[in-house]
């Protein structure tokens, strides 16, 4: 009987480890969210940000459980999922000239602040990235630079961002409407 | 015991099995577990060619879309650097030649078939329209028909994008547009099927490449980052969406040693390409942080990857790596790390004015790209080839206008071609003096031979007349297709003195083709189609060619003449279905010859 017992136990660690619940870490977490219901809660809404509306490809907007992840990004997903990813979502929209200006904003829950913030810290070292994005601290959203424009990196509380804007020929520019999009992201954060 | 004999039955059978399918397809050897595999008998594994030229964009991109990125290629001057790589690679003073020994099959060119690997995974950095329309235009040139080249990407995770961002600049039935097939996924390849990898297991595969089908593969990669295989991807992983992915570094080795890949005769394989006009440096995903302006090819995949790696992505890019992983890139195929040669080939000299330039090669150099046509301007002349260059890839016509006049020849090389405008007449390019001539464009004249050159190949326009050839002095009269609906070109009007009359012309839709028409018999050349944009070589030489009645008119249509077979044109259907029965009598008895020998 006794092993049985540990048995369950353990069963019952491993599911709360998996559904991100409080106890194993050291920092608070989220309630992890269904894929549908947690894009649901960080997808923009056409002009949400003024004059960006989603992409009208069928592939435009995404969610799925991290181990889900391979199919929408294969081969890339390991960055993420190793770090506890357990939720995601991918947004494209265009902005206020669609046939240039493009953002795909990527919102990822970690279950634990500690994992979004070395998920962030990971990309931030990976990417070298150095923009500030303004009024953001360093140490919660960075900008790295890219060809035409920034892609901003960003962690609140236990849900980790990207905003990946391009078709600015000015980096400033872009930066400062990555700074919309994380307020936006921020604000839907619980 | 029981148990161990219905085991060792199981085994048994799974090996007669294995073997009877290792020997229906002991055609396809794979890299040999001892020692190395040429993949081409002419060009060392181990060369590397490349060519950094920051003219190839001519802005740096802003916008990322697949459409605004391509807008910014200068495609004349990423197709003539693409030459110049080639002859450096093949060791060849034309392109012509170099791109014949780089690609082969075992085939006559009119029954092989292509398939060109692109990545899609990040439609922000994928292969350049300009890249996958020069070999394109380079396996239409040699005959291969529009229909059996096939650029694909069959990873179902992420390839939908590319059906959207790449078919709208091809067509098998719009001359304007690259005549090539865009697979859905693996849907114009026979979708996939189990397929032997090195080491015991297996994985789906694209099914026409994994059986053989696919007589040539070429393999064009981006250069990006990753979080496996050292930190970068290149050409060997470009082979997911060949094979299913698996990410796992032995994985991505052991589907490169495989009979799809490396297999068949001569190996399949022929050509690793790095499209680095534009990179990731940190994933395989995500917006592109530089523009390298870099492209890279070789014959072999893990000499092109590592010295990628090494020259381009940390030299250049500044990007780390785990050096372990990336040595292994070579050590894993029994090369050292000291093995690779990496060449540097300077970009076309000369300018690439929008306004339309003139350039002028230097001795021994290539000729410029020639300025391109602006929207109702003139197109530039082409460059001038050096003493022993090639002339330059010609202008283009603008819209509405005349294209620009095609490059010179040198001394004794190549002259350039150039495409004319939409409605506008392309212009000639002469042969040098014992070089080739230019080839025509879009709707222009083709250029004459040199003195003991080869007459440039003409290609109808929509609605023009295709130019005729001139055979040089002692030359080869060039071919010429007809357009859409344009009347056929006259071949060799310019009869050689000495020399033999043009390939064949092919006929266009509605209307007639005159055949090749003075001085010695034709000569099978390269499979002209109609409205095909040339390649900017001379016509091909060829053998002489059994259909030289002078003026003699065919009825137009789609297969009309011209598209030779080993130097025979195919109308002269007696001996051309002789040598065709004899190709396949040929090439039954070598398979049955390397089946009985043992080797794989």
């Amino acid at each position: 009987m006794q092993p049985d017992t540990r048995r369950t136990g353990l069963a019952f660690v491993c599911l709360l480890i998996g559904l991100g619940s409080s106890g194993c870490g050291s920092s608070p977490t989220s309630s992890t969210l269904a894929p549908d219901a947690f894009g649901q809660r960080y997808r923009f809404a056409d002009n949400e940000i003024p004059n960006w509306s989603q992409n009208s490809a069928s592939n435009a907007f995404w969610t799925g459980k991290g181990t889900d992840l391979h199919l929408k990004i294969d081969g890339g997903e390991m960055a993420y999922t190793s770090k506890g990813c357990l939720v995601a979502m991918y947004q494209d929209l265009v902005g206020p000239d669609p046939n240039t200006q493009a953002c795909t904003v990527v919102a990822m829950d970690f279950g634990t602040n500690d994992q979004a913030n070395a998920m962030f810290t990971y990309e931030q070292q990976l990417t070298q990235a150095s923009v500030p994005i303004p009024p953001y601290d360093a140490s919660i959203a960075i900008g790295a630079s890219v060809l035409g424009g920034v892609t901003a990196y960003a962690h609140f509380k236990a849900s980790y961002f990207e905003v990946q804007l391009t078709g600015y020929a000015d980096q400033g520019s872009a930066a400062s409407v990555a700074a919309l999009f994380l307020q936006k992201l921020q604000s839907k954060t619980n | 015991m029981q148990n161990q004999r219905r085991d060792f039955l199981k085994i048994t059978a799974a090996g007669a099995a294995g073997l009877a399918l290792a020997r229906a397809d002991k055609a396809f050897a794979a890299w040999p577990a001892t020692g190395t595999l040429a993949v081409n008998p002419t060009i060392s594994n181990m060369r590397v060619v490349s060519c950094y030229d920051t003219k190839m964009l001519t802005a740096t991109p802003t916008s990322m879309t697949f459409a605004a990125e391509n807008a910014l290629v200068d495609s004349a001057r990423v197709q003539a650097n693409m030459d110049a790589m080639a002859m450096q690679l093949a060791n060849q003073t034309t392109a012509d030649a170099a791109w014949k020994a780089i690609f082969r099959s075992s085939k006559a060119w009119n029954a092989t078939k292509v398939a060109i690997k692109i990545n899609t995974i990040e439609p922000k950095n994928q292969a350049r329209i300009a890249v996958v329309q020069k070999f394109c235009n380079i396996l239409l040139g040699f005959g291969v028909l529009p229909a059996n080249i096939i650029v694909y990407d069959g990873n179902s995770t992420y390839a939908k994008q590319m059906y959207t961002d790449y078919s709208p600049y091809f067509s098998l039935t719009d001359t304007t547009k690259i005549q090539a097939v865009v697979s859905n996924l693996n849907g114009s390849l026979g979708g996939t099927i189990s397929a032997a990898i090195p080491g015991g297991t297996s994985a789906a595969c694209t099914a026409q490449i994994a059986n053989g089908t696919i007589d040539i593969l070429i393999n064009i990669a981006n250069n990006k980052g990753h979080t496996l295989m050292g930190r970068a991807t290149l050409s060997m992983k470009n082979h997911f969406g060949t094979f299913a992915p698996n990410h796992d570094n032995n994985y991505v080795f052991n589907i490169n040693k495989s009979d799809a890949i490396l297999g068949g005769t001569p190996v399949r394989q022929q050509l690793c390409f790095i499209d680095s006009l534009i990179a990731n440096k940190a994933s395989n995903t995500g917006t592109p942080e530089v523009a390298p302006c870099y492209l890279i090819m070789g014959v072999f995949g893990p000499a092109v990857d590592y010295l990628t790696v090494k020259k381009v992505r940390e030299a250049v890019m500044g990007c780390t790596h785990d050096a372990a992983t990336i040595d292994s890139y070579l050590t894993t195929f029994g090369y050292a790390t000291t093995d690779p040669v990496w060449v540097v080939v300077p970009p076309a000299s000369g300018g690439t004015s929008a306004d339309g330039g003139t350039a002028t090669g230097g001795t021994g150099g290539s000729g410029g790209a020639g300025g391109r046509g602006g929207t109702s301007g003139a197109g530039g002349a082409g460059g001038g080839g050096g003493s022993s260059g090639s002339g330059g890839a010609g202008g283009s016509g603008g819209t509405s206008t005349a294209g620009g006049a095609g490059g010179r020849g040198g001394t004794s090389g190549a002259g350039g071609g150039r495409t004319g405008g939409t409605s506008g007449s392309a212009g000639a390019g002469s042969g040098g003096t014992s070089g080739g001539g230019a080839g025509g464009g879009t709707s222009g004249s083709a250029g004459g031979g040199g003195t003991s050159g080869a007459g440039g190949g003409a290609s109808g326009g929509t609605s023009g007349s295709a130019g005729a050839g001139g055979g040089g002095t002692s030359g080869v009269g060039g071919g010429a297709s007809g357009g859409t609906i344009a009347s056929g070109g006259t071949t060799s009007s310019a009869s050689a003195t000495s020399g033999s009359g043009g390939s064949g012309g092919m006929g266009g839709t509605a209307t007639s083709v005159a055949s090749a028409s003075g001085g010695a018999p034709a000569t099978g050349g390269t499979s002209a189609r109609s409205g095909t944009t040339v390649s900017p070589v001379g016509g091909s030489v060829g053998s002489a060619g059994t259909t030289g009645t002078t003026g003699a008119t065919v009825p137009g249509g789609k297969s009309g003449g011209g598209c030779a077979v080993a130097g025979v044109d195919r109308r002269a259907t007696r001996w051309g279905a002789m040598l065709a029965l004899g190709a396949v009598v040929a090439e039954k008895l070598r398979r049955l010859v390397s089946s009985s020998d043992g080797s794989s």
